[in-house]
């Protein structure tokens, strides 16, 4: 549709005269008007007819009440307007004597009255048609560019819905949007968003929860009702047992049995007692005969002790004697060894002293050479003594560098005081004299006053006190005293001094040397030497020769050693038989004590036969005896009945009994625990509760399963349908970026767009760069939703479905280079689409170009 | 003696806990079974009977709980004009410390008789009952066979209980408690009430199974019957089955053919039956359906099931009709209208593994239920 002209009555400011727009273009319209004008006003004027009804008390549609409102009238607003079905007009009046209709301009005819007429302008903006796709208008209201269309103010709406339908009719529309959202809210209920497992609070966890409860209660009733069998079990055993051991007839036939055993054994018992008689007498006779036959065997053992000692007593006695003569050989034989060692040992002595002399004769021969060696030694060091004494005493030696540093002094000192002294130039001295001596013509230098005499004429010539005088006077006196200190007469005396020193000094290290050389121990203990060899050399007389002298003692030497080994070796051999004799006596002496003894106790050797005939005629006797006893013991074991057998079948047959008891009263008790248990599982009811947790459980498995299928089922269809969507939203959007670009090119060179799921603008490229649309600034943001919205104007038109756009004091937040451009835009787009708009900046607005409206006061009524 | 008539019942499974359901429906069901002691003492009474048999699995379970002996057993002695007379089954074997020994230890009605012990009991003069009870799971032999071996009085009425399916049933091992065909005859039986099968069957002239007056799972046999049985020495019994059941369940198919309108195919098939609220019904719907019809008919019995005490469904055999008019209604062109088309073809893509084809099929019903949906929150 295009619109042609609005007009409004008593609409706010506008009153009875009202407000006519007309003559409106296919492209860009401008009414440009001061804020007071109420531009706004035009614009919700407009909204107020297309989206309200005439008979509404919208608070919208009250606000265009005039304020104050003298003439009473009622709003009222007419749009004219093309569309394919020809040229309309639209009137409304609102809140008071309310209309509506449609007149065709072409034929003056009235379409549609009332609410007709409301059915056939929803009609024309396509607001009642779903899935027709819009035919209304687009509008750009002031400042809410920059907001998605407020729902909950119903504004806007309408135009957003229309827009929307045509996405979603593309997209699948509406009803696949709700399609989505209800399967995801389902799914949601059954799954996390994440993982897509069993959501906690949900049916599907809550079914797999249970599942899993019950599992476990499964368990516990199926042991329960397990355990329940076999009690059951347990306590028809013992039920059985126990009738069978308390049945009467078994009892009395097993008390029966015991009676009999026991009277068994008493009998058994009564015979044993007779043995205990036979079984004493046996033991008396063993012990009897052992006594016996004791005695015997120690009288044998005695009577071989007794033969034994008195052969040791024969044997010791003839040892004792032999060792008696051995012992006389031996002191013999050790005296006469004793006398050879001493006459050995002298004659050793003889020998040695001849061979001392010969040693002696030779030592002081050496003695007598050696001494002449010290001699001439004790000599030289002698006089190395003497020369050395003779030698002056060393001095300290005069400074030489000091005499020279002030001999120099001297000089220099008297080459000044020369230099200033007063000249006594004597040019004829015939007769004159100075100081008393002849004076001679010449040039002198005076040191000091002087006094020239001439005859008549004496001259005193005085000379100045001078410092270099006195410097020389002090010169001399310090040359003078150096000297007097190294005690020498003159500079060249000391010089020749310190070379005589250093001769003497060299001259003494020579002696010195020497002498340490010949008497390193000093001259005294050269002479102590020599003394000694002169007492050394003394030689002997009758000297031996000393090898001779040396074989004779070693001779001497052997023969006295030997001699004392074999007076050692008879010494030995005598106190040997000095002990074997006294041990043979003593072995003598203790034999003798023994044969003694066992004769006192044995008797005489001839009575012995007798006493032994008489001690194996007793053993005879007992052994007989205990046989016999013996033998009457083993006829009455042999008789005895078997008691132990007896009465161990007793012992088996009474513990059996006790047993029995036992057992009787242990599965009475049993059956009672067994009894009880049952009671109790009895009152469970084990079977018919697992029963029902087994049919509760294959419920909740199966509910668990059902809601899995139908969690697998929701996601494949969410996926499906959102997958189709996706790709037919594209499809959708590719013409809407394709007519979006060349305004997005006027105003953002090489940027780009792209539109969110509500196609909104989502994030613009440019420079390179992406950012976000609601982190862009306010005016920047206002432009890309003119463009967008230009964009898709520009679609409709060109889909044979034109629709206006009206901006309401847009571009506000625009500079000015970007205003510039937007203005191109908005031209570049109208040439496709009609644009209408409404702003209150004249001058910034004036180089929009387009169609400039004049407000007119509205004279069509 | 002359005829003696009695009512021959089995399998009352009391105590089955019907877990899978939710509680209260499983508190009703149980409730329903005590009930039908009631229910059978009236049909006693309506044909004359003083004698109520129960050849077998009185009980659901060894160990039921104490309440679920107790009152049946009250249920029991309040029709004091009757003589109960329970055989111990497969379920509730008469075990040494048992659910039986508990019975006698507890204490039973006068009007009430356990049949624990093989051999005749004197039921009425003349008329003598020879039970084969079960003492444990596992008898592991025909426990008929002992019947020839009790002896009665010449003239005698001999009427046998017995548990356990025909050998006609089970191909079971040797050591099998199946009951061989001919057991009637071969022990001198005028009658032979038999229990473990569910539904009331014939086996021959004078061998009937009577079936649980109760149902308890969705059958292939006809339960919910008692036998009134005449009986007399030498003759054949007259044997009239008679309904008892408050609980129906039913196994139902739905053959769905493309243009027949399945939601209301759906509601004449129990059309005219008993009230739904006592029915339990296992639907299987089979054929072709269009996407829309399909979806219908979900929607419609997933509001149905409140009806019903019980009601599921199963609709993996029934074949999808995708075709444009259906997606057109769907969504001309828009993104539902692929979503379906691409599930669609998942659903029959033979690469994938029935699984897979089966999630593509709940999805698309998902697709198809929820767009529905929103068409109607539009109207």
């Amino acid at each position: 549709m295009r619109i042609e002209a609005i007009r409004l009555r008593n609409v706010r400011a506008f009153g009875e005269a009202g407000l006519a727009l007309e003559g409106l273009t296919d492209g860009l319209n401008v009414l440009s008007a001061p804020n007071e004008f109420g531009k706004s006003t035009v614009f919700d004027a407009l909204r107020a007819l297309l989206f309200h009804k005439h008979t509404t008390t919208h608070r919208e549609v009250k606000s265009l009440e005039p304020d104050p409102n003298p003439g009473g009238g009622a709003p009222e607003v007419t749009l004219d307007l093309t569309s394919p079905e020809g040229r309309f007009r639209v009137e409304k009046r609102f809140l008071r004597r309310r209309m509506a209709q449609v007149t065709d301009l072409t034929t003056g005819r009235k379409v549609a009255e009332a609410d007709d007429a409301e059915r056939w302008l929803r009609a024309l903006i396509g607001a009642d048609r779903p899935g027709q796709g819009p035919t209304g208008l687009l509008w750009v209201e002031q400042g809410a560019s920059l907001r998605q269309p407020d729902a909950e103010e119903g504004r806007g709406d309408a135009v957003y819905d229309a827009l929307g339908e045509e996405v979603a009719e593309v997209t699948g529309g509406e009803r696949a949007r709700r399609v989505l959202t209800k399967a995801r809210e389902r799914l949601d209920v059954l799954v996390t968003k994440e993982r897509r497992s069993p959501k906690a609070g949900g049916p599907y966890r809550a079914a797999v929860d249970l599942a899993e409860a019950l599992r476990a209660e499964v368990d516990v009733l199926t042991a329960r009702a397990r355990a329940s069998r076999v009690t059951r079990e347990e306590l028809a055993l013992a039920e059985d047992e126990l009738a069978r051991l308390g049945s009467g007839e078994a009892a009395a036939e097993r008390e029966a049995a015991l009676a009999a055993a026991r009277a068994r054994l008493a009998a058994a018992e009564g015979a044993a007692a007779k043995l205990d008689g036979a079984r004493e007498a046996a033991r008396r006779t063993r012990e009897a005969e052992g006594a016996a036959r004791l005695a015997l065997e120690r009288r044998n053992e005695e009577e071989g002790e007794a033969r034994a000692a008195f052969a040791t007593a024969e044997a010791a006695a003839a040892r004792r004697d032999a060792s008696r003569t051995s012992l006389e050989t031996a002191k013999a034989a050790s005296s006469k060894a004793d006398e050879a060692a001493r006459e050995a040992a002298v004659a050793e002595r003889a020998a040695s002293t001849l061979r001392d002399r010969a040693i002696a004769a030779r030592q002081a021969l050496a003695a007598s050479e050696k001494l002449e060696r010290l001699g001439r030694d004790l000599e030289a060091a002698r006089s190395a003594h003497r020369a050395l004494a003779d030698l002056p005493k060393p001095r300290p030696l005069p400074d030489l560098a000091e005499l020279e540093r002030a001999r120099t002094r001297v000089l220099t000192a008297e080459a000044r005081a020369e230099a200033v002294r007063v000249r006594l130039v004597v040019e004829a001295a015939e007769g004159a004299t100075l100081d008393g001596a002849p004076l001679a013509p010449g040039t002198r230098a005076l040191s000091g006053p002087v006094r020239v005499a001439a005859p008549g004429l004496t001259l005193r010539i005085e000379v100045p006190d001078a410092a270099e005088e006195r410097e020389l006077t002090a010169a001399h006196d310090a040359l003078c005293a150096a000297l007097e200190k190294a005690g020498a007469e003159s500079v060249e005396a000391a010089r020749s001094q310190v070379e005589r020193a250093r001769e003497a000094a060299a001259e003494r290290r020579r002696l010195e040397e020497g002498l340490t050389r010949l008497a390193p121990e000093g001259l005294g203990a050269l002479e102590r030497q020599a003394e000694e060899a002169a007492e050394a050399a003394i030689l002997p007389d009758d000297v031996p020769d000393e090898a001779e002298a040396a074989a004779a003692l070693r001779d001497a030497s052997q023969r006295a050693a030997k001699a004392i080994g074999a007076a050692e070796t008879a010494r030995r051999h005598l106190d040997e038989a000095r002990e074997a004799a006294s041990s043979a006596n003593e072995k003598a002496a203790v034999a003798d004590a023994r044969a003694a003894d066992a004769r006192s106790r044995l008797g005489a050797v001839e009575a012995w036969d007798e006493a032994w005939g008489t001690l194996t005629a007793a053993l005879d006797t007992a052994q007989a005896e205990r046989a016999r006893a013996e033998a009457a013991l083993a006829e009455a074991e042999a008789q005895l009945p078997d008691t132990e057998g007896l009465s161990a079948e007793v012992d088996r047959l009474a513990q059996a009994a006790r047993n029995r008891e036992q057992r009787i009263l242990h599965l009475n008790r049993e059956a009672a625990r067994l009894r009880a248990e049952l009671t109790r599982d009895r009152a469970e009811g084990a079977d018919e509760r697992l029963a029902s947790v087994k049919g509760q459980l294959e419920a909740a498995e199966a509910d668990a399963a059902r809601y899995e299928r139908e969690a697998d089922a929701l996601t494949l269809l969410i996926d499906t349908l959102s997958g189709a969507q996706a790709e037919r939203r594209e499809r959708f959007l590719a013409p809407v970026m394709a007519e979006l670009a060349p305004l997005l090119a006027a105003v953002f060179p090489g940027g780009a767009l792209s539109l969110t799921e509500g196609l909104s603008p989502d994030v613009l490229v440019r420079d390179g760069g992406t950012e976000a649309v609601e982190r862009l600034s306010g005016g920047t943001r206002e432009q890309l939703a003119i463009l967008t919205r230009l964009g898709f104007a520009r679609l409709m038109a060109k889909g044979g479905h034109p629709v206006p756009v009206v901006l309401d004091d847009a571009l506000v937040f625009a500079d000015d280079a970007r205003i510039a451009r937007m203005f191109n835009a908005l031209n570049l787009a109208a040439r496709d689409v009609q644009v209408l708009a409404l702003t209150c900046r004249q001058a910034a607005f004036e180089g929009l170009g387009g169609t400039l409206l004049t407000p007119r006061p509205m004279t069509v009524s | 003696m002359g005829a003696f008539r009695f009512v021959h019942t089995a399998d009352w499974q009391l105590g089955k806990p019907f877990g899978r359901f939710p509680a209260e429906r499983a508190a009703q069901l149980r409730a329903a079974r005590i009930d039908a002691i009631g229910r059978i003492a009236g049909v006693a009474r309506d044909h004359g009977a003083g004698h109520v048999v129960v050849a077998g699995d009185v009980w659901d379970c060894e160990q039921p709980l104490p309440e679920t002996i107790a009152q049946p057993l009250d249920a029991m002695a309040s029709a004091s004009d009757l003589v109960w007379w329970l055989l111990p089954g497969n379920h509730d074997p008469a075990a040494r410390g048992g659910l039986w020994d508990r019975m006698r230890e507890r204490g039973l009605p006068s009007n009430v008789r356990c049949l624990c012990a093989a051999g005749p009991v004197e039921a009425a003069p003349g008329a003598y009952l020879l039970p084969a009870p079960w003492v444990s799971k596992n008898p592991g032999r025909d426990l008929t066979e002992d019947f020839a071996g009790h002896s009665t009085p010449d003239g005698a009425l001999r009427l046998g209980l017995a548990h356990g399916g025909t050998t006609e049933f089970r191909q079971d091992t040797e050591q099998s408690a199946a009951i061989a065909a001919g057991a009637a005859s071969r022990g001198g039986l005028d009658y032979l009430a038999l229990g473990d099968w569910h539904g009331h069957k014939r086996v021959d002239a004078r061998t009937w199974f009577a079936g649980t007056p109760e149902p308890d799972s969705f059958p292939r046999n006809e339960p919910g019957y008692v036998l009134v049985v005449e009986a007399a020495p030498g003759r054949e019994p007259v044997v009239t089955p008679v309904a008892v059941a408050q609980y129906h369940w039913s196994r139902d198919t739905l053959d769905l053919t493309e243009g027949l309108d399945p939601v209301a195919r759906f509601e004449a098939l129990h059309e005219g039956g008993p009230e739904r609220r006592f029915r339990l019904a296992k639907l299987t719907v089979t054929g072709t359906a269009r996407l829309h019809d399909r979806a219908a008919l979900l929607s419609h019995l997933e509001g149905r099931t409140a009806s019903y005490a019980h009601l599921d469904w199963d609709v993996e055999g029934l074949r999808t009709l995708i075709e444009a008019d259906g997606l057109d209604r769907l969504d001309r062109e828009g993104s539902l209208r692929q979503a379906a088309e691409r599930l669609h073809a998942r659903s029959i893509n033979a690469q994938l593994g029935e699984a897979d084809r089966g999630t593509a099929r709940l999805a698309l019903d998902m697709l198809v239920t929820l767009a529905a949906d929103t068409v109607a929150a539009d109207a």
